[in-house]
């Protein structure tokens, strides 16, 4: 169900005074009659402001927003007085509600107005509208209110700009949303941020590498074939060199790296900056250490003879005459014969088996301290093969090789600036840090050997064990002096590469060693960038599939809307040989919007010439296209009502009766309230006979005093209606508006006649009495009938026959009565009606 | 027509002038009806099914 109005009160809006005027919309249809410059635009606005709070006029047709100041609030209306237009509605789900907006500040110079809406009391947005039911359409033209201004609205933009109104229109901008969300997930399927694939780029680029390579490009093959490619890209590159190439990838790769550092030294010796990782160094162990104490504990549990003397004792012990002997031998030391007995070989061997734990702990501490030797040279050989090379060689042997700082600023010219500084200002440190260590490394094996040396005399545990915690802080430092070169080296080294690299025509040949050793990564890699970039090729596809669609949506619709346009041109002007064709996107250039016409010189229209409505349509057919388009819009965004403020031009006889008729039918099977104003009394008239049994709601707008502003008086009530009427035209200061007030006077008395008598028959019982029965009969019949039922005052009836005196004056005397007496006819007849009918 | 009908069928038009299991419908559907994810997910969703499919086809170890 659509959202119906019910009611409109003005207050203080524009031509509406401080007395609040409503109008009443009890039905689907209703008519307003306004003359001239008596508050139908300002009513027709009213409507506007309540639903959104300004008025397009102020847009459309100002030539600058400085004319709308103060536009909005009643020029007489008191300060500090409210202003508002409030409606009662039907919302779409059949609760009622109340909607007001209140002008909280006046267009200014340079200022839109503000406005504060409410629904039912508490504050409320557009939004909450729209949970009504009551849609807006999209600036400037958002409320459903037809006027003057508004209908030639769409012809007078450009072509270009008409796009954004009928897209916005016919609603396809969710269509536009829709394609940027799926275009925006296309960041899924951004290539792999891969070095190897870099690597693998650079390769593809080098001309004995790219034609096995290229293959890799477009298809992943399984690793077999992967690894067969890069063996043949590897004999290619070596092949082109002139070279012989080995049988194994292995050995290709070898040969290519000989190959590459001897190319690259012709220009630089850039293998100087080779070396190899610092190992760690760990302390020695407990173990180390415990036998050297152990060593020292049993060297103090003898004496210095008996340890002189024990290995000679031992290696007597040996000898098989003393090993064996039974009886006395000669002294193997002395010579003296028989000097030798078993008990004195008894003794030795004592002697001997006290030393054994002393000779076992000797052996175990120079067992340790060759491993102490042996720790320290290989600190000291790895340490040196850590350094780079050309700090291992002498400043002339480098000038020699040409490795020097200037010739290496001058290969990698603007960037030399940038890298050789960070690298010269840890090449010093770490020299420094490499010859203490070495220093250090010397002192401790020369000590760890001098204590092996001395092992019987002297030994100090505790000096060497301080000597090679000394040698363990030189080496971290050693170590950290390397971190710190570390980086500016390799980038100082892999810049130099590069240019070398150029120079040598070798680019890429490194890049190729690093994908060829790491096959199954590379495949990886590979396959992952040809899927992503397989897919984001099948969404590039799946968009412009979306965007042909999306286009072809929008002619649909173009075409839906232009149909409905056509059948609502078609009602108001049919059959004309002039007409409405299509409205439609041009071709070529999707964001002009044309309106055509068809132009025929047969009856049945056929073989029309095309043309541009702007170039053949007639004034008035351009109102009556812009009205179409209006119709056909409300009708399209399903609207529950729509404003017409004159619909109709007042010089458009011809399509007149085809609006009342054919188009107010249609819209009311729709079904959509409409609300018709009009300044054509005969439309009001015709409308309200024509639409009778639709209870059409009748109202008329009148001003009685410029201070007081415009007047809504609902007239449902025919006979009141041409009361008012009547009225309006009483105080018209031209003869012929008297002479028409006359006119309407009559029709009112003749109506207050017939009232009277069928009210009188039906008390009487006569309940068949009828208005109809008196068609025909005028006033000069019908006032002595109704004379002697004017019986609650004596003077009633004589104030009958003066009113139809005056009347009968008016109607026929070519001087009419004046506007006083005209007016005060009018005040009689509104008595005679309020006095017997209570109306 | 109300705005919602003609949202609706925006994306109704649309999805008769696509190619029934194309890649284009498929993607529209999944952003009119995303079953209770984020939209923009959604479609995220579909493209790494979509990865992971040609992935396959193309050899990658699972």
């Amino acid at each position: 169900m659509a959202p119906r109005l019910r009611t409109l009160s003005v207050k203080g809006f524009r031509a509406y005074g401080s007395a609040e005027q409503t109008l009443n919309l009890p039905s689907d249809i209703a008519v307003i009659w306004g003359p001239n410059s008596k508050g139908k635009t300002s009513l027709a606005e009213a409507f506007e402001f309540l639903l959104t709070g300004c008025i397009a006029r102020r847009q459309l047709m100002a030539s600058t927003q400085d004319e709308f100041a103060d536009a909005l609030r009643n020029a007489h209306l008191a300060a500090g007085e409210e202003v508002y237009v409030s409606a009662s509605i039907v919302a779409a789900d059949g609760t009622p509600h109340k909607i007001r907006r209140v002008l909280t500040r006046d267009y200014a110079k340079r200022q839109d107005c503000s406005s504060r809406l409410e629904i039912d009391g508490a504050v409320a947005t557009e939004a909450d509208l729209a949970r009504l039911g009551i849609k807006l359409s999209q600036p400037p033209l958002q409320a459903p209110v037809l006027a003057q201004h508004t209908l030639g609205y769409i012809f007078s933009v450009r072509p270009q700009d008409r796009s954004t109104y009928f897209k916005t229109l016919l609603e396809v901008t969710d269509l536009d949303d829709l394609r940027n969300d799926i275009a925006a997930a296309a960041d899924v399927l951004a290539p792999p941020d891969d070095p190897l694939l870099t690597k693998f780029d650079t390769c593809t680029a080098v001309p004995a590498l790219s034609p096995s390579l290229s293959s890799l490009l477009t298809t992943v093959p399984d690793p077999a074939k992967l690894a067969t490619t890069i063996e043949g890209a590897a004999l290619s590159l070596i092949e082109n060199t002139g070279e012989t190439a080995p049988e194994a990838l292995g050995q290709r790769l070898v040969a290519i790296e000989t190959i590459l550092a001897d190319r690259r030294g012709k220009t630089f010796p850039v293998c100087g900056f080779k070396r190899k990782a610092l190992a760690d160094w760990s302390p020695p162990a407990a173990d180390t250490w415990s036998r050297l104490e152990t060593y020292l504990t049993e060297r103090k549990k003898i004496d210095e003879n008996t340890r002189r003397l024990a290995s000679l004792f031992d290696e007597a012990l040996k000898l098989p005459a003393v090993s064996g002997i039974t009886e006395s031998v000669e002294c193997p030391l002395c010579g003296t014969a028989s000097a030798l007995t078993s008990a004195r070989v008894h003794l030795i061997r004592k002697y001997v088996e006290h030393t054994t734990g002393f000779k076992t702990a000797e052996a175990a501490a120079r067992s340790a301290l060759l491993q102490l030797s042996a720790m320290v040279e290989a600190l000291a050989i790895n340490a040196e093969s850590a350094q780079p090379d050309y700090l291992r060689t002498t400043v002339s042997k480098r000038r020699e090789t040409g490795f020097t700082v200037a010739r290496i600023r001058e290969l990698l010219g603007s960037r030399a600036a940038e890298l050789v500084s960070p690298w010269l200002v840890q090449v010093k440190p770490l020299a420094r840090a490499w010859v203490a260590l070495c220093h250090g490394a010397l002192a401790a094996r020369m000590q760890v050997e001098n204590q092996i040396d001395t092992m019987a005399n002297a030994f100090d545990s505790e000096k060497l064990r301080s000597t090679l915690s000394e040698l363990a802080g030189l080496h971290a430092k050693y170590a950290a002096a390397l971190d710190a070169y570390r980086e500016p080296a390799a980038a100082l080294g892999t810049a130099l590469n590069e240019v070398l690299d150029v120079k040598s025509d070798t680019t890429g040949w490194q890049d190729f060693l690093d994908i060829a050793r790491h096959p199954n990564k590379l495949r990886g890699a590979l396959i992952e960038r040809t899927a992503r970039a397989t897919v984001a090729n099948e969404l590039d596809a799946a968009l412009k599939q979306i965007d042909r669609a999306k286009e072809q949506v929008l002619d649909d619709k173009f075409s839906d809307y232009s149909t409905l346009i056509e059948a609502w041109w078609e009602r108001l002007r049919p059959d004309e040989l002039t007409f409405f064709s299509a409205v439609q996107p041009r071709k070529g250039a999707k964001r002009t919007i044309d309106f055509k016409a068809g132009l025929s010189i047969r009856p049945d229209r056929s073989a029309p010439k095309v043309r541009d409505v702007i170039a053949v349509f007639s004034q008035s057919q351009l109102h009556c296209l812009g009205l179409a388009m209006f119709l056909a819009r409300a009708q399209y965004e399903g609207l529950g009502f729509i404003v017409l403020d004159d619909p109709v031009l007042s010089s458009d006889e011809d399509y007149r009766v085809h609006f009342n008729s054919t188009v107010l039918t249609e819209l009311l099977k729709l079904p959509m309230q409409v609300v018709v104003l009009t300044q054509d009394h005969d439309t009001w008239e015709e409308l309200e006979i024509r639409y009778r049994h639709l209870s059409i709601s009748n109202a008329q707008l009148f001003v009685e005093n410029p201070a007081e502003g415009s007047i809504i008086e609902n007239t449902s009530d025919a006979l009141l209606a041409k009361i008012s009427r009547a009225k309006s035209l009483a105080r018209g200061g031209h003869p012929d508006s008297r002479k028409e007030c006359g006119i309407h006077l009559r029709d009112a008395g003749e109506r207050f006649c017939k009232e009277m008598l069928v009210t009188d028959r039906r008390r009487k019982g006569d309940t068949a009495a009828s208005l109809t029965d008196y068609d025909e009969k005028m006033l000069e019949w019908l006032c002595p009938r109704v004379e002697p039922l004017l019986d609650r005052d004596a003077s009633h009836p004589g104030r009958l026959t003066v009113f139809r005196n005056i009347v009968n004056r008016a109607c026929h005397d070519n001087a009419p009565p004046g506007s006083a007496e005209m007016i005060h006819a009018c005040g009689e007849i509104r008595f005679f009606v309020k006095e017997y009918f209570g109306r | 027509m109300s705005a919602n009908d003609a949202l609706k069928s925006n994306i109704d038009r649309l999805l008769t002038h696509l190619k029934d299991g194309s890649l284009a419908a498929l993607l529209v559907s999944v952003h009119q009806n995303p079953g209770g994810v984020d939209r923009a997910e959604s479609i995220k969703v579909v493209l790494r099914e979509r990865l992971k499919h040609v992935r396959k086809k193309l050899g990658a170890e699972t």
